[in-house]
């Protein structure tokens, strides 16, 4: 089943002589569970694709379907809500709010929907990535390491449709963007998690199982999925 | 879309996020503080003034009833009382007036109060002793008492010469009762028992005007109030029609100028208007000011929650809440602030004016409370208008704006192009000029909190006695024979 698909997704910024086409019919899909990762070197037009697949952004033409939704028909209010439900991210500046600690950092956008916590699936969640003792703890009294588990598991915890992982390992040393990189994978493939991951680091792209290229906002490879 | 509970998570991370950001808390604080001490000590000032000037109004009245029907009968009594409309219902039965020798520079009325209340309401009841109750008892003021060179002592004999339309009698009465004369009163008060008061002037059989010719003695002076002080006049038509129905069986009627809005001027009304204006509109740019730079300056974390799936509804909330907090805390600061402040500042209008009587003028406890209430929701109001448009700033943020946010709309457009020295002046009017709108708000703002104090100030100490008194008054000075001085006397 196709839980991500793109349809000839197009980003411009800026007129006349300042036109710059960030994202130029790009077509894609990913089909449930699936771990993707998207390559591209600077400027390539990776970010852009992954603000628009999670509807952080507008294209300027063409449509992004999660679950069958085009996420782009909804108004604003109705799309973040969306993208509560439906989209988890994890952000390469692990983008955890700081005044909550560990468990209430997992748990908010749960709770912004309004429903019960499933303490065990969270629990679950929770020990899977380690966090179990740290759970009181503000984000600043974390390692990078440790606050980008934190986001893997905010992002988990609400059991969206898609996970979007912008540069995860960014602000991490080798040894620890290792670590959080299997832990994304492993846990990703333990709750059967779909994964879209973008980097530019080649070897991290080599750990998904399949790689997206990039370039001057087109898709040169692996867009497609093979259902 | 589903109706969601939420509010709480919303709520916790409001305190949570206020709790992280201390000096932020501060301003906002100070600012809501000084908002609301600004708003309640004018409005307790002038709630003093006002009262004050109507208390003594009252005094010069003499009765603090907002009407009276005169010379009636007790039927009349008892059908004023029975309308639902009105309330505070007292009588007096008319005596006749006390015409000793000593009294050739004041005049005193012997009257019998209904009750207490019927004494109080024209500032006579006594302080010491009480209202006579057999035949040879009297109650008076300490002018009548000082004219008769009597000491002010309870059982001392009081003679008294009385005129009850023309029939001279003598009395030894007993002194029971007495009170603080009032000077500025049209009449000293005597007030003689019930039994005495149908021994001499017994309730009459006819109307007053159907009498021929007119007698005084034994008709009743009702006074009473309404729920309000608002169209008295109004409301006293209405209250003769349900009463009486054709005008002509009507009683006379008597209107507390007191009351009337002559006590409060339009210019002292336009006046009070204008600086409430200013407040608001000073505590507004204050508060607006400060949100919007914590906005501003938050913006990346309001991103970051619309990221994560917080709405803009939520995200608007949630600031909302924090000036909720912020008025939690400063609004019972600024109250009590307020009170304060304008006491003392009532105090130094008082060493101006100081020909009025202190006791007068200060807010009572159930005037205090809706002054209270008044300046918390005035302040409250300013605090949730002022946070409006942040709100919305917040609420509104693109998660991807977020992380690109500079604090200006980039419309500026600047002619030419400059190459010059960059020093820290340069830099600062350049800031400037990035947003003209924030500039002129700033401003605005800082020019706005300079006006207010400096009208306050020069408000309170350009009050010029001369002026003030030139109005209610029409020469420099008085020669009459009396030992009751007069108001202006003892300022020239």
């Amino acid at each position: 089943m196709k839980v991500l698909k793109t349809d000839a997704l197009t980003k411009i910024y800026g007129e006349g002589e300042n036109k710059v086409t960030a994202l130029d019919n790009a077509n894609l899909s990913v089909t449930q569970g699936e771990f993707v990762a998207i390559v591209g070197t600077s400027g390539s037009g990776k970010s852009t694709l992954l603000h628009m697949l999670g509807g952080l952004d507008r294209p300027t033409s063409g449509k992004v379907f999660v679950e069958n939704q085009d996420i782009f028909s909804l108004k604003d209010e109705a799309l973040t809500i969306f993208r509560r439900r439906k989209i988890g991210f994890v952000f390469q500046s692990f983008n955890l709010v700081p005044t909550l600690n560990v468990y209430e950092n997992i748990v908010f956008p749960i709770q912004l929907d309004g429903n019960d916590i499933d303490a065990e699936f969270v629990g679950e969640v929770i020990r899977s990535l380690g966090l179990k003792n740290m759970q009181n703890r503000l984000p600043n009294q974390l390692s990078g390491g440790q606050q980008q588990r934190v986001a893997i598991a905010r992002a988990l915890a609400a059991k969206p449709a898609i996970i979007l992982a912008d540069e995860p390992t960014g602000n991490l040393d080798s040894r620890t963007s290792q670590d959080v990189l299997s832990l994304l994978k492993v846990t990703g493939q333990k709750f059967s998690q779909t994964i879209v991951m973008i980097t530019h680091n080649e070897a991290i792209a080599q750990m998904a199982d399949r790689i997206i290229r990039i370039e001057d906002g087109r898709i040169i490879k692996g867009g497609e999925s093979d259902e | 879309m589903n109706k969601v509970n939420n509010r709480k998570v919303i709520r916790r991370l409001a305190f949570r996020e206020l709790k992280s950001n201390r000096k932020m808390n501060l301003m906002v604080i100070l600012s809501i503080v000084l908002t609301c001490i600004l708003f309640t000590a004018l409005t307790s000032i002038g709630g003093s003034l006002v009262n004050g000037i109507q208390r003594e109004t009252m005094r010069q009245v003499g009765g603090d009833r907002m009407a009276g029907f005169k010379y009636v009968l007790p039927e009349d009594y008892e059908k004023v009382k029975a309308d639902s409309a009105v309330r505070d219902v007292v009588y007096r039965i008319i005596v006749g007036r006390a015409v000793n020798q000593e009294f050739k520079n004041i005049a005193v009325e012997m009257n019998c109060a209904g009750n207490e209340s019927a004494a109080k309401s024209i500032f006579c009841a006594p302080t010491t002793g009480r209202l006579p109750e057999s035949e040879d008892e009297i109650a008076v003021s300490t002018l009548v008492l000082d004219e008769l060179n009597l000491p002010h002592e309870l059982g001392t004999a009081v003679p008294i010469t009385l005129d009850v339309d023309g029939r001279i009698t003598e009395h030894k009465f007993t002194l029971c009762g007495y009170w603080q004369g009032e000077k500025v009163a049209m009449a000293q008060e005597a007030w003689v028992s019930r039994s005495f008061a149908d021994t001499y002037a017994p309730t009459p059989s006819v109307k007053f005007y159907a009498q021929e010719p007119l007698t005084y003695a034994g008709y009743w002076q009702v006074d009473f109030n309404y729920s309000n002080s608002f169209d008295i006049e109004g409301k006293t038509d209405a209250l003769l029609n349900r009463l009486y129905g054709d005008r002509e069986n009507a009683p006379d009627i008597g209107i507390n100028w007191a009351y009337t809005t002559s006590s409060v001027d339009f210019g002292m009304a336009a006046g009070g208007i204008v600086m409430i204006l200013v407040i608001f509109a000073a505590g507004y740019l204050i508060i607006y000011n400060i949100f919007h730079i914590n906005i501003s300056a938050n913006i990346r974390s309001y991103g970051l929650l619309k990221t994560i799936g917080t709405t803009s509804r939520q995200i608007q909330h949630m600031v909302r809440t924090q000036a909720a907090i912020y008025c939690a805390v400063g609004i019972p600061i600024g109250l009590i602030s307020g009170i304060l402040i304008g006491k003392v500042m009532m105090q130094s209008i008082m060493r101006t004016i100081n020909i009025l009587s202190a006791a007068n003028y200060s807010v009572s406890a159930k005037l205090l409370m809706i002054i209270c209430l008044i300046s918390a929701l005035f302040t409250y109001e300013t605090v949730m208008i002022s946070c409006r448009k942040p709100c919305r700033i917040a609420g509104n943020v693109s998660p991807i704006e977020a992380l690109r946010y500079i604090d200006t709309n980039l419309s500026t457009k600047r002619s030419g192009k400059k190459t010059g020295r960059i020093s820290p002046f340069s830099v600062a009017r350049n800031n400037m000029s990035r947003s003209r709108k924030k500039t002129v708000v700033v401003v605005l703002s800082l020019t706005l909190s300079m006006v207010l104090v400096n009208t306050l100030f020069t408000y309170l100490n350009g009050i010029d006695m001369k002026k003030y008194v030139s109005a209610l008054i029409t020469g420099d000075f008085v020669v009459k024979q009396s030992e009751t001085s007069s108001l202006t006397e003892r300022f020239f």
